[in-house]
């Protein structure tokens, strides 16, 4: 039973269908069976044992010697030799026929006591008559000796024959008891057969009513069971929709709301799209103010470097004036050691014009005139030795100075490098800012369309939501109809 | 003769103006090569050869300052003659002759005074040397 509920609609048709299938099989099974063995009786049956019954009455019965013992008797009264040869000829085939009459029914009866008085009883007269009609009697015969083969035939051979009839009555009555006891066994199997037939058809009516009652009971079952949990999930559906409906009616709440949002997220990205603008422009500008700045620093870059190379010829120049006051130092030293020379001559002259006394006042004047112009060059050779010093000074200060400027320019110059390749970086920053402030703009827009679209599409949401208020109104409307269709079903 | 004032050779020591007679000096000279003396007394710096044989020279800037003579063009030996000895004395700037007149005592001298007399020149004051004393001063360690 939980099998068969176990089992799907589809199965359980099917079931009930082989059921039906298998009664029908079997009622044609039994219903051939016995057809095969009623037909018997069938008018075919009848037609068939009627010739033979007309041939039995016909042709001249093998197994009765009822012709031997009569043609044994026209042999005793047989005229001539060739008549008697003729009767003696029949009855060596009839003798044959009977031999070979027996011998076929030896093979085919089966033990009882139609075979023990067809086959002993009336067999052994037979073949005794037989056998005494050819070895003794039909000799006689043929010697001439009529006494004997008479006494031979009336005192032997016909009880024989006597005994043998007696045998083949019995065999006839036996055979026609046996087959009107035949008859009545057919008679009763039909009848059993067709006995047998109404129960299995009655047992199959039966067995299928039963099969088809309980498919049917399960199936019941099943579809009260579905129109519960139908029932049960019309209710859910009902108050789920309901919900469903109050749900929808907070979205549409929600989504205005949200619609407003995006309304200030639409401003918003707009006033960004402005500033980025600005800021696009701005940045735009600072490149352009860098580029200019690159180009002054460019330009001192070269100054710088001109000055450089100013500084190094300057230096040079310097270094050649160092060297030419070297010379003049030479000159002025040469100039001095002269008048150093002079001086020192004109002291020991007028030394020696006062050792001279009155003699000497002359020399000792001109002594002192020497003196005095040694005495002017050594003091416009200090001069001159003075400024030299002076001027080597300042010379050596200025190649100094120009060293030291030399240097501050060359650093003045790797720093102006360095700021033009910074202000390069800036430059390429800021040309990146542009690109990048178009992709924000780009983006801004994009967002403020995107804006505006999720607006439209929070309208026709809006507007879908109170459909769906409205289709869901019908489904609930629709539930109940199902509800009631189900209860319906139920009764 | 008596009326005519000395001539001297100027000279200078430092800061200080000096002056010999021109009469107790042998010649001036340009500043030789010296010779190295070795433990040689008083302010001796070295030897130079004159006429002929080794001078010995002392540095009167040594002797007296105790820094040598700066090396300059217009520093001088002063050969003089001293008690039978020819000597060269190292001065500064003895570039110069001149007579002076109106010589006075140096104040407190003694009988073995260098500074034998002063003579004012309008404020700058002159003093005048005794080069024997000068000499003996010099030898002495």
């Amino acid at each position: 039973m939980s099998r068969l509920s176990q089992l799907t609609v589809m199965g359980k048709l099917t079931l009930l269908v082989g059921v039906f299938l298998i009664g029908f099989t079997a009622i044609g099974a039994i219903t051939f069976a016995a057809l095969s063995r009623v037909r018997i009786n069938g008018p075919m049956y009848r037609e068939i044992t009627r010739s033979k019954e007309v041939l039995a009455d016909v042709v001249s019965p093998s197994l009765y010697i009822v012709e031997s013992d009569r043609l044994m008797q026209e042999s005793l009264e047989a005229g001539d030799l060739v008549e008697l040869r003729a009767i003696m000829d029949r009855s060596t085939k009839l003798r044959e026929e009977y031999e070979a009459r027996h011998r076929h029914w030896e093979a085919e009866l089966t033990d009882g006591e139609l075979r023990t008085q067809l086959l002993e009883t009336s067999f052994a007269p037979a073949e005794r008559f037989f056998k005494l009609r050819d070895e003794q009697m039909f000799p006689a015969i043929l010697a001439g000796d009529l006494s004997r083969a008479r006494e031979l035939a009336t005192s032997s051979l016909e009880p024989l024959y006597e005994e043998h009839r007696k045998a083949i009555d019995s065999v006839v009555a036996t055979a026609t008891s046996s087959a009107s006891e035949l008859e009545g066994r057919a008679n009763q199997a039909v009848t059993w057969t067709l006995y047998e037939l109404v129960a299995a058809s009655l047992l199959i009516a039966l067995i299928s009513a039963a099969a088809a009652w309980l498919i049917a009971r399960s199936l019941v079952s099943r579809l009260q069971h579905a129109s519960v949990v139908l029932s049960s999930t019309a209710t859910q559906m009902s108050a789920s929709s309901r919900e469903q409906q109050s749900r929808v009616g907070e979205q549409s709440a929600s989504t205005s709301e949200i619609a407003a949002t995006v309304k200030e997220i639409s401003a918003t990205s707009r006033d960004l799209v402005k500033t980025a603008e600005e800021l696009s422009l701005g940045a735009a500008r600072a490149a352009g103010l860098a580029l200019e700045g690159r180009g002054g620093l460019e330009r001192m870059d070269a100054r710088m470097r001109a000055l450089s190379t100013s500084t190094g010829s300057i230096s040079v120049k310097l270094s050649a004036i160092r060297e030419k006051t070297n010379d003049i130092n030479v000159v002025v030293t040469t100039i001095t050691k002269v008048a150093d020379q002079t001086n020192l001559l004109s002291v020991n002259a007028a030394i020696e014009a006062e050792k001279a006394g009155e003699y000497g006042l002359g020399f000792l004047v001109v002594a002192r005139e020497i003196r005095r112009l040694a005495d002017q060059a050594a003091v416009a050779t200090l001069d001159i030795e003075d400024m030299v010093r002076q001027m080597q000074g300042a010379v050596s200060t200025g190649v100094m100075e120009m060293d030291k400027f030399d240097d501050e320019v060359r650093t003045s110059v790797k720093a102006v490098q360095e700021v033009s390749e910074q202000l390069g970086g800036v430059i390429e920053e800021v040309e990146g800012f542009h690109g990048r402030f178009d992709a924000l703009k780009e983006g801004m827009r994009s967002q403020s369309l995107g804006a505006e679209q999720i607006n439209d599409a929070m309208v026709s949401l809006a507007d879908g939501a109170q459909q769906t208020a409205a289709s869901l109104r019908e489904f609930n409307a629709a539930t109940d109809g199902l509800r009631d269709v189900v209860a319906n079903l139920r009764t | 003769m008596e009326s005519r004032a000395p001539l001297m050779l100027l000279f200078r020591i430092g800061e200080g103006r000096y002056a010999v007679r021109c009469t107790r000096v042998e010649c001036v000279l340009s500043r030789p090569r010296l010779h190295q003396l070795l433990g040689p007394p008083g302010a001796v710096v070295g030897s130079f050869p004159y006429r002929d044989a080794l001078t010995p020279v002392i540095d009167v800037c040594k002797l007296f300052l105790g820094a040598p003579c700066p090396d300059r063009i217009s520093s001088r030996i002063v050969v003089v003659r001293a008690s039978e000895r020819v000597v060269g004395l190292l001065v500064e700037r003895a570039t110069d002759t001149r007579a002076l007149p109106g010589e006075t005592l140096a104040p407190g001298a003694r009988s073995d005074a260098i500074v034998t007399g002063i003579v004012d020149e309008g404020g700058e004051l002159q003093q005048i040397v005794d080069v024997d004393a000068l000499v003996a001063r010099g030898f002495a360690s």
